[in-house]
C-alpha cells in the first residue's frame, strides 16, 4: 500500500489518522496529485490543505521513501511508496 | 563503531592539502574589488529616506523639494514599483508572498519598522543626496508598535498587516493575526512518553535579536541602459537569487538583468535578500546614469535582516538511565515586519539530534515591528538547540551522568527517525561525540578554581543541496580554468580548484578558479546552507569528468586505438593493455587542436544526498562574580567535516562560527528603547567579539565522508555557530550554580543572576 504521512496540522481532516493508505495495482505508477485526489475522496479538505492556487504549497518539500523529490505533485509513486511533506532546508 | 570507508578516501593527492588561496594576494593587498569600489565617471550616489517610526501610516509623501535641489537627478518612491500579485513563491530561502516584496523595498501605505525605506534619491555626491532626503516631506500617523514575538501573538496586539491570517500549509485561518506561520510535528503518544519518565524538565528560554555582523555593509550599483538592459554590481551571496528578486520586484524578464557579484566582506546569510538593488535600478533608469548605494552601519543594523529573537518552552522527559522518553516544544520566532518561515526550520532542528519516540513540536513565526529577519548561519538552529542542550546538561547533572555519555546514549544514527518522520542518512554524530570525549581537552583535569567549570554541548545543521553549475576548460597547455556561479564567502573557490585538480590529475596551482556572473555561467543557487563545496563541488567534479571523457577519444586518435582501450586513472590517460606510455592532461592538451579542437566540460546539478554535520564543543570558563564577566580559559570544537577539501578553510569555518556563537552567547543583542528603536547601532555598542576577545580555539576535524558526494564532502560552514550558546550557558551554570536562560549572558545579566541567587543588592543595570 502507498502510504501518505499526514502533516500534524492536517490530521483533523483525517479523523486524527497519522497516515493514509491506498492500494495500487502492482506495477502501476501514478502521480502524487492523483494519489492525493483519491485519498481526498474519503477525507475532504486534505488536498486543499496542501495546495496553494492549485499547486503544491511553495515551501513544502515532498519526501518519497526518505528521498526528496523535486517534482512536487508530478512525482510518480507506486504501491510501496512512503510519502511525507516537510519544510525544505535552506541556510545562511 | 565501525569506521566508514569512502571508496576514494585517503587516496587523494590534492584534496586535504593547503595550497595558498588563489584570491589571497588580492585580498591581503587591498587589490580585491568590493561593492563600494565600483566607480564610473558619471556615477551618481544614492541615499535612502527611512522611517523614524516602528509602525506608522504614511498619510502624505512630497518629494518635490528634493527633486528641485541642484545636483539631484532622480527620486523614487513606492509609486514607481509595480503592484505584485498576492502569490506565495518559493524564494530559495523558504517561501514568501511576493506582494510584500515591493513594500519591503519601499513602503507604500505603512512604515512597519524603524529604518523602513520610504524614498531614495540619486545625486552627484552623497552629501547632496543626504541633503535632498532631508527635504522630503512625510506626514506619519504613528501607530502602536510591538517588538516582542510573544507580545505580538497576544490578543489585542497591534496588527502589522490587518488582513493577514496565519498560514498553515495550504490553509489560512479566518482571524487576522500577527502569527504568520504555524508548524507542527507530532509522533508517538506524548502522555505515555512522559508517564514513562523518571525525571521531567519544564523550562523556558529566551534569545534576543542578533545581527550577522558582517563588516562590509550592503552595496549596490546599477547601470540601466536605454534598451532596458540593466547591470547590477552587488555585495551578494548569490547573483542569480539577486537577479530573481530584482526581476520579481520590478516585474522584468531575467534576461534583462545581469548581476555581477563583487568580492564579499561577510554575509552569513544576511546578504541573500535584496535591499538596495531595486532602488539602484530605479534611480539609474530615472536618471540615465549609474547609481551606487551603500548602507551605513546603522542602516545595516536597522534595515537589513538580523537573526530572530525566540521564546521557547521546552519539556523533556528522561528515564533514570538517561534515555529520553518524550519531548514537548513550543517556540515563537520573531519574523520581523513581513511574513517568513524560519520557525519551520527551527521545528525541524529542535529535537532532531536525538531519538525522541514521543514528541509534539509547535513553532510559530510572528510578525513584529522590527526589520524582516534573515538567515544567520544555521538559521533557527541556535535558538532551538540552546534550550534543549541546557536541559540535556541539567539532566546529566541530576542523573550523575557524564554529559557526553548522555548524548551518546540518545544520539541519532543512520536510520533513526526524526520528529518530522524523515530518517537520518549516514551521519557522524556519535563519532564526533567520541572524538570530543577522547580529546586532550576533555581528558585533561577540569578547571577547579573558584567560579571555574567545564561544560560541553552539541550543535548541528542539516546542510543544503540545491542547484549549481560549473564549467571546466582545458587550456592549450593543459592547465585548466573552473568557472562556477558560487560567490566565494569562505574560501570555496580554492576548494573548487582543488576538486578540479584532483579529478584532472593537476596541482591546485594549475587550476584557475573564477566566480562568474549571471551571464557567464549556468544557474547557481546562493552560497549558503553550507552547500557550496558540496553542490558546486559536485558540479565541478562532473564538469571535470566530462572534460576527461571528451579527451578520451583524442587520446585514442593519438594512440590509434579504440576509445574503449583508453582510461583515465591515477592522474593520467592509460592504455588498457599497457601498449602506450601514460599521458597526463598537460601532455594531451597541446594535441587538442590537431585532434578535434578545444575541450570544455560543463555540468549543472541538483544533488540530493546532502550530509548533515554535527559539532561538539568543550569550554573551560571562569566567571568574575563582581563584574559578571565570563572569561574563556580553553575552548575546543570538534566537528564532523565529511572530507576536508582544504583543511585550513574548514578550520577557518569552525573557528569563525564558534566566535560568532560566543558573541551571541555572551554579549550580542539588539537593545531597543520604548519606541522600538535600536540604540546600539554601531560595533562599539553592538558588541561582537574582536580578535582581542576571542580565545584560542582548538579544532578537531572528524572525517566521516558523505556517501552522497564523489569526494565525501559534507557542508561545514554553519554548524559551529550553534553549540557555544549552550556550552557557555552550561559552563556558567556549573561554575556558579545559576542557569541563565535568557541570552545574552552579558556581564549585567550574570551579575543580576548571581545577585538574585545570593539575594544581595546590585547596582541598577539593564
Amino acid at each position: 500500500m502507498a502510504t501518505v504521512h499526514v502533516p500534524a496540522l492536517l490530521r483533523h481532516l483525517t479523523g486524527g489518522a497519522e497516515s493514509l493508505h491506498l492500494t495500487l495495482p502492482a506495477g502501476e505508477r501514478i502521480t502524487l496529485r492523483a494519489l492525493l485526489e483519491r485519498l481526498s475522496a474519503d477525507h475532504p479538505g486534505l488536498m486543499d490543505g496542501l495546495l496553494y492556487q492549485g499547486d503544491l504549497m511553495p515551501g513544502i518539500a515532498v519526501i518519497v521513501d526518505n528521498d526528496q523529490s523535486l517534482m512536487g505533485l508530478l512525482t510518480k509513486v507506486e504501491d510501496s511508496s512512503e510519502i511525507r511533506f516537510v519544510p525544505p532546508i535552506v541556510g545562511g | 563503531m565501525e569506521p566508514f570507508s569512502h571508496p576514494n578516501h585517503g587516496k587523494y593527492k590534492v584534496i586535504g592539502t593547503r595550497p595558498i588561496r588563489h584570491d589571497g594576494e588580492d585580498k591581503v593587498t587591498g587589490r580585491a574589488l568590493y561593492g563600494a569600489d565600483v566607480s564610473f565617471p558619471d556615477l551618481l550616489h544614492g541615499f535612502v529616506l527611512r522611517s523614524p517610526h516602528a509602525h506608522a501610516r504614511i498619510r502624505k509623501l512630497d518629494t518635490s523639494k528634493a527633486e528641485a535641489l541642484p545636483g539631484v537627478f532622480a527620486v523614487t518612491t513606492a509609486v514607481d514599483l509595480p503592484r505584485l500579485d498576492d502569490k506565495i513563491v518559493s524564494s530559495g530561502e523558504g517561501m514568501e508572498n511576493q506582494k510584500y516584496l515591493s513594500d519591503h523595498i519601499l513602503a507604500s501605505d505603512k512604515a512597519l519598522f524603524i529604518g523602513h525605506p520610504i524614498a531614495a534619491v540619486a545625486a552627484t555626491d552623497p552629501w547632496i543626496a543626504q541633503e535632498a532626503v532631508a527635504l522630503i516631506e512625510v506626514e506619519y500617523e504613528v501607530l502602536d508598535q510591538v517588538t516582542d514575538p510573544d507580545k505580538a501573538m497576544a490578543d489585542g496586539a497591534p496588527l502589522l498587516h490587518e488582513k493577514m491570517t496565519t498560514t498553515i500549509l495550504g490553509q489560512k485561518e479566518a482571524k487576522p493575526s500577527n502569527i504568520c506561520n504555524h508548524t507542527r510535528f507530532e509522533c508517538g503518544d506524548l502522555e505515555a512518553g512522559f508517564a514513562e519518565a523518571d525525571l521531567v524538565f519544564d523550562r523556558e528560554f529566551r534569545t534576543r535579536t542578533v545581527h550577522q555582523g558582517y563588516v562590509e555593509p550592503h552595496t549596490a550599483t546599477a547601470l540601466a541602459r536605454s534598451d532596458g538592459q540593466v547591470t547590477v554590481w552587488s555585495s551578494t551571496q548569490g547573483p542569480f537569487r539577486t537577479r530573481e528578486q530584482v526581476a520579481a520586484v520590478l516585474k522584468r524578464d531575467l534576461s534583462k538583468i545581469r548581476v555581477i557579484p563583487m568580492e564579499i566582506g561577510g554575509g552569513f546569510g544576511g546578504k541573500i535578500p535584496v535591499y538596495l538593488e531595486p532602488l539602484a535600478v530605479l534611480l539609474s533608469e530615472k536618471s540615465g546614469r549609474p547609481v551606487k548605494l551603500v548602507m551605513s552601519r546603522a542602516d545595516v543594523f536597522q534595515a537589513s535582516g538580523p537573526a530572530p529573537a525566540a521564546v521557547s518552552k521546552l519539556k523533556l522527559g528522561f528515564k533514570s538511565d538517561g534515555t529520553i522518553t518524550a519531548g514537548k516544544v513550543w517556540m515563537a520566532y520573531e519574523a520581523g515586519a513581513f511574513p517568513g518561515t524560519w520557525g519551520s526550520t527551527g521545528a525541524l532542528c529542535v529535537l532532531a539530534p536525538y531519538r525522541v519516540p514521543h514528541a509534539l513540536v509547535d513553532v510559530y513565526d510572528v510578525l513584529t515591528n522590527t526589520p524582516k529577519v534573515a538567515a544567520y548561519r544555521a538559521p533557527s538552529s541556535p535558538q532551538a538547540l540552546f534550550g534543549v542542550e541546557s536541559i540535556m546538561d541539567e539532566a546529566a547533572q541530576e542523573l550523575g551522568l557524564d554529559p557526553i555519555d548522555l548524548r551518546l546514549k540518545n544520539g541519532a544514527v543512520e536510520g533513526d527517525s526524526r520528529v518530522d518522520g524523515q530518517k537520518w542518512s549516514r551521519i557522524g554524530f556519535l563519532e564526533t561525540l567520541d572524538a570530543a570525549k577522547n580529546s586532550p581537552h576533555y581528558k585533561s583535569p577540569p578547571p577547579s578554581g573558584p567560579n571555574q567549570a567545564r561544560a560541553t554541548s552539541i550543535g548541528y545543521w542539516f546542510n543544503a543541496g540545491m542547484q549549481s553549475s560549473a564549467t571546466v576548460g582545458i587550456n592549450m597547455d593543459g592547465t585548466a580554468s573552473v568557472v562556477t556561479g558560487s560567490v566565494d564567502i569562505g574560501g570555496s573557490r580554492a576548494s573548487m580548484a582543488i576538486m578540479a585538480a584532483e579529478t584532472l590529475g593537476l596541482s591546485a596551482e594549475e587550476v584557475r578558479p573564477v566566480v562568474g556572473d549571471t551571464e557567464s555561467i549556468g544557474h547557481t543557487d546562493v552560497t549558503a546552507g553550507s552547500r557550496t563545496t558540496f553542490a558546486t563541488g559536485y558540479a565541478v567534479y562532473m564538469a571535470a569528468t566530462e572534460a576527461l571523457e571528451k579527451m578520451r577519444p583524442r587520446v585514442a586518435k593519438l594512440w590509434d586505438c579504440p576509445v574503449e582501450e583508453v582510461n583515465f586513472e591515477e592522474g593520467a590517460f592509460r592504455h588498457a593493455k599497457g601498449k602506450h606510455d601514460p599521458m597526463t592532461v598537460r601532455e594531451v592538451a597541446p594535441k587538442l587542436p590537431m585532434t578535434g579542437g578545444p575541450v570544455q566540460g560543463q555540468s549543472s546539478v541538483q544533488p540530493k544526498q546532502v550530509g548533515a554535520s554535527f559539532a561538539v564543543d568543550i569550554a573551560d570558563i571562569e566567571v568574575d562574580p563582581e563584574t559578571g564577566k565570563v572569561t574563556i580559559l580553553r575552548y575546543t570544537v570538534v566537528q564532523d567535516v565529511g572530507t576536508a577539501i582544504h583543511p585550513a578553510y574548514v578550520e577557518g569555518q569552525m573557528i569563525g562560527g564558534t566566535v560568532q556563537g560566543i558573541g551571541w552567547a555572551l554579549n550580542e543583542e539588539y537593545v531597543r528603547d520604548e519606541e522600538g528603536r535600536m540604540i546600539n547601532t554601531g560595533f562599539l555598542d553592538y558588541r561582537v567579539p574582536t580578535a582581542l576577545d576571542a580565545p584560542d580555539i582548538e579544532t578537531i576535524m572528524v572525517e566521516v565522508p558523505n556517501p552522497g558526494h564523489p569526494y565525501g564532502v559534507r557542508g561545514v560552514g554553519e554548524t559551529t555557530v550553534v553549540p557555544p550558546l549552550s556550552t557557555l550557558h552550561n559552563a556558567i551554570a556549573r561554575a556558579t550554580g545559576v542557569r541563565i536562560r535568557n541570552l545574552p549572558m552579558s556581564p549585567p545579566r550574570v551579575q543580576a543572576a548571581l545577585a538574585e541567587q545570593t539575594a544581595r543588592p546590585v547596582p541598577a543595570s539593564d
